[in-house]
């Protein structure tokens, strides 16, 4: 065993406490500083500057030993450590205001939550972070010539008198409890040195304030399905047209059930496939995934200006029944094609990696699993919906319009226009919300491909975490009763309200479109 | 219009003819590319799985390797695994199967009764629309809702009630009160009762009315119309409905995490004895076992392959079952097709 000692420059120190990152100690002086200090493992102690905190009586260390209360005649003071360009530094938090003088305060077992017994012989309830007391109880005696104060469990306090009388108090039990602030509204919370949005339950680390705003998790459910109905949307809405439209029903018979079998792909088999074999790829080939989106499109509506003047002159169904026979050699080169212009413009102007370029150059950070690999997935699973419910509209809408302005000499895709979209527009609506609540509600790809990172931000090169994933992760293990286990199955209520007004809105408008019509899908 | 008529220029009229007409070909190529685009993509991943599944992520030759690694898939499911789960997979395939079965003997009858109401027995009110539009909206709320309803409602509900009515003498420790096989299958059954509901009421709705009418004008009460004309002559659109309940719940996952599948049970959910299940006991499950080797096996090519044998297993499960599914619903409708709509 052996001790030092150092000279603080403070003018007395009042209070002392060691801090929960470890090797930190913490020193107080009533006159109104602060100052840390670092025990290293050479059994001395460095010392930082001392900052200025407010005047104060007593000191209480809150219960994650991260965070101090300073009470202040009838103001309590909040002090937590934020990280600064010098280091941790002391930086007042929130000011809590009381009606009296503040006599004792008390934390309220290892719950975020302290109890202050005050000069109009009154207890306050407080939780940790909100300037407002959460009750206050009559105490009915004065509370003066108080040693301190005990929270025992729930229901009551027990007061310890100077001359070694103990008192006991019933009170609610307030404890435990959420508002829409603290879900809904970004916070200051304790070490952070800005106000957030944060998702980080309890559990995650001792006596760390438990984070649960929504923002980060209905962020990233949001943007999850916009990737994947950016992806797959284009496809399944293309192939619908072409189906429900372009192909003849005898073709569209076997076709149709094919390109819906892509159903049949359980989204926890799509999301291991991508995970164990797309993943490790994706990186490098994010420039040549950018190439081929881009140049199917161009490839093909080329060559489609190029040899279109031999299909009008005879228009229909030779053509509508072969086109994807003539299209295999010209999407596959589209793909090639625009895999290799891809890695050519990556070699050349990225040196040869769009995403390390974009890392090094731009400062976007990227992360393994991250949006695009979760929007690509999920684009698989939300495709056959789309695709399914779309073309059964399109083939299913009255089709008298479109043959009678087929018949006064407009081409296949006016007459589609003009002539079966504004029938099937409300069930290629349907399809389309039916589509996004597929993939707001879809668990098992962002579980495994999102990297669970509750994070607020646009970049798809970063990750994501879902409201659906935080349920299957965190509900089999949060408390049951606790807040962590209540703010759960909110979210889950508020997937599922989401959801439902989504299915709601769609089932409506599909029901509008089978009345009107009558048509039966 | 007489200027036009009179210059010796190109008809405005025949120009925009021409290229609305090769606008309708791009649109045409383009739509046709996407279809084409969404079969390759099915191929696509039908080839990684078989490749991945015949060992091919660990490089080498194709040809002769590859159809031993086929064969040995099927062997791998009797065998089991050996580096990471040792008990194989046959504890899962036990557990899919067992709860598949028992969602499928509850759901059936449930599905069907609510189907004849709603087509038989209610009448078209404001409230039965209601109650359409509740099943449909039900189809498409997330699985792992219902997962969260099961633990929140069935498991700590009603479990907790059967344990202290009946298993008082087992507390603290639950019985029913905590994730398990019974309460696995029940959430699936919530999950799948629209898919068999909306199925069987399409079938019985394509039935010729002839039919009821035929059978009331004979004298038969409706419950003797119902299932004694109608439940037999609309039974391939209940399979159907069945058929497509199962092929949705082997798929599922998520919710299963919350109420019952584990990462390791000791033993299977059987038993010698009456009803032959262990309901309480927790269980494995095929697709729970990808997610879990997914993420927590040791890599290596074994791990590939045998995920992938797992996966491919699911997919074709699930294929044939829809296909079949699609072929009963397809014959159903010929055999009624005169009453059909096209």
């Amino acid at each position: 065993m052996t001790s030092f000692s150092i000279a603080t420059g403070l003018p007395s120190i009042s209070y002392a406490s060691t801090i929960a990152n470890g090797g930190y100690v913490a020193l107080f002086s009533a006159d109104g500083f602060f100052q840390l200090g670092k025990i290293n493992e050479s059994d001395s102690a460095k010392l930082f500057p001392p900052v200025r905190i407010p005047r104060h009586d007593e000191v209480l260390s809150t219960p994650g030993k991260r965070s101090w209360l300073l009470l202040a005649g009838d103001k309590i003071h909040h002090v937590h450590l934020e990280a600064s360009e010098g280091g941790l530094i002391a930086v007042p938090l929130l000011e809590y205001r009381l009606d009296g003088p503040a006599l004792v305060v008390s934390n309220v077992g290892l719950t975020r939550h302290f109890v202050v017994a005050d000069g109009e012989s009154r207890f306050s309830l407080y939780k940790l972070g909100q300037a407002k007391s959460r009750a206050t109880y009559s105490a009915g005696a004065s509370l003066s010539q108080v040693e301190k104060i005990e929270w025992n469990g729930p229901g009551h306090v027990d007061v310890f008198r100077v001359n070694g009388a103990l008192e006991r108090y019933r009170i609610d039990n307030f404890l435990n409890t959420l508002d829409v602030g603290d879900l809904l509204l970004p916070k200051h919370y304790e070490g952070y040195s800005e106000v957030t949005n944060t998702w980080q339950p309890e559990g995650i680390a001792e006596g760390v304030e438990p984070k649960y705003s929504f923002l980060p998790l209905l962020w990233g459910t949001l943007s999850s399905a916009f990737f994947a109905l950016i992806l797959s949307l284009p496809v399944a809405l293309g192939a619908a047209v072409y189906v429900g439209y372009f192909m003849t029903p005898a073709y569209r018979e076997i076709i149709k059930p094919v390109i819906e079998m892509l159903a049949a792909f359980p989204g926890v088999v799509i999301a291991g496939l991508a995970m164990l074999w797309l993943a490790p790829r994706l990186q490098e080939f994010v420039a040549e995934l950018i190439g081929m989106f881009v140049m199917i499109p161009v490839t093909v509506s080329v060559l489609a200006m190029l040899l279109g003047s031999r299909v009008r002159s005879r228009p229909g169904r030779y053509f509508s029944r072969r086109l994807p026979l003539l299209l295999v050699p010209i999407l596959s080169g589209a793909l090639y094609g625009g895999a290799w212009l891809g890695s050519f413009v990556d070699a050349h102007f990225f040196g040869g990696s769009l995403v390390g370029w974009l890392a090094a150059n731009r400062g976007v950070s990227v992360s393994y699993f991250n949006g695009l690999l979760v929007g690509l997935a999920l684009s698989v699973a939300t495709f056959p919906v789309i695709f399914s419910l779309a073309e059964e509209a399109i083939f299913s809408s009255p089709n008298s319009a479109a043959a009678g302005s087929l018949a006064l000499g407009a081409s296949p895709w006016q007459s589609f226009v003009d002539g079966v979209l504004p029938y099937a527009a409300s069930g290629i609506v349907a399809a389309l919300m039916l589509g996004l609540s597929r993939a707001i509600g879809e668990t098992m790809i962002l579980l495994l491909l999102s990297g669970n990172m509750p994070l607020l931000t646009v970049s798809p090169l970063e990750g994501i975490r879902s409201v659906a994933a935080t349920l299957a992760i965190e509900l089999p293990e949060a408390a049951v009763g606790s807040s962590h286990f209540r703010v759960l199955f909110l979210a889950a209520l508020m997937l599922f309200l989401l959801t439902f007004a989504i299915n709601t809105i769609a089932q409506l408008v599909k029901r509008r479109w089978h009345h009107r019509y009558g048509v039966s899908a | 219009m007489i200027r036009r008529l009179s210059s010796g220029g190109p008809d405005p009229g025949t120009i925009s003819h021409r290229r609305s007409f090769r606008h309708s070909t791009m649109m045409l190529w383009l739509t046709s590319s996407m279809a084409l685009l969404a079969i390759m993509m099915l191929v696509a991943l039908i080839l990684l799985l078989f490749w991945l599944a015949a060992g091919g992520s660990s490089g080498g030759g194709q040809g002769v390797a590859a159809g031993d690694h086929l064969a040995s898939i099927f062997l791998r499911l009797q065998n089991g695994p050996a580096p990471y789960n040792s008990e194989g997979i046959f504890a899962a395939i036990v557990g899919t199967v067992a709860v598949t079965l028992l969602m499928t003997i509850i759901v059936s009858p449930l599905g069907v009764i609510v189907a004849i109401y709603l087509h038989v027995y209610a009448r078209e009110t404001w409230y039965t629309e209601l109650i359409r539009i509740g099943i449909h909206n039900l189809a498409g709320v997330p699985s792992i809702i219902y997962g969260v309803f099961g633990l929140g409602f069935f498991v700590y509900v009603v479990g907790g009630q059967i344990d202290q009515w009946f298993f008082s003498d087992a507390l603290p420790k639950a019985t029913f009160g905590t994730p398990g096989l019974l309460w696995a299958s029940v959430t699936l059954v919530l999950l799948t009762l629209p898919t068999v509901i909306v199925a069987t009421e399409e079938g019985l709705a394509r039935l010729p009315s002839s039919l009821r009418d035929g059978s009331l004008a004979l004298g038969a009460t409706r419950f003797e119309m119902t299932f004694g004309v109608l439940i037999p002559a609309a039974m391939s659109s209940l399979v159907t409905g069945i058929v497509l309940a199962i092929a949705r719940a082997a798929g599922e996952v998520a919710p299963l995490m919350l109420v019952g599948v584990v990462k390791y049970a000791p033993s299977l959910p059987l038993s010698g004895q009456m009803p032959f299940v262990e309901l309480e006991q927790k269980f494995m499950h095929l697709g729970f076992l990808v997610y879990d080797l997914t993420l927590h096996a040791p890599t290596g090519d074994g791990r590939m392959t045998l995920i992938a044998a797992i996966a491919l297993v699911l997919v074709l499960v699930v294929m044939s079952l829809t296909t079949f599914a699609a072929v009963l619903r397809g014959r159903f409708r010929m055999q009624y097709a005169q009453e059909a709509l096209f």
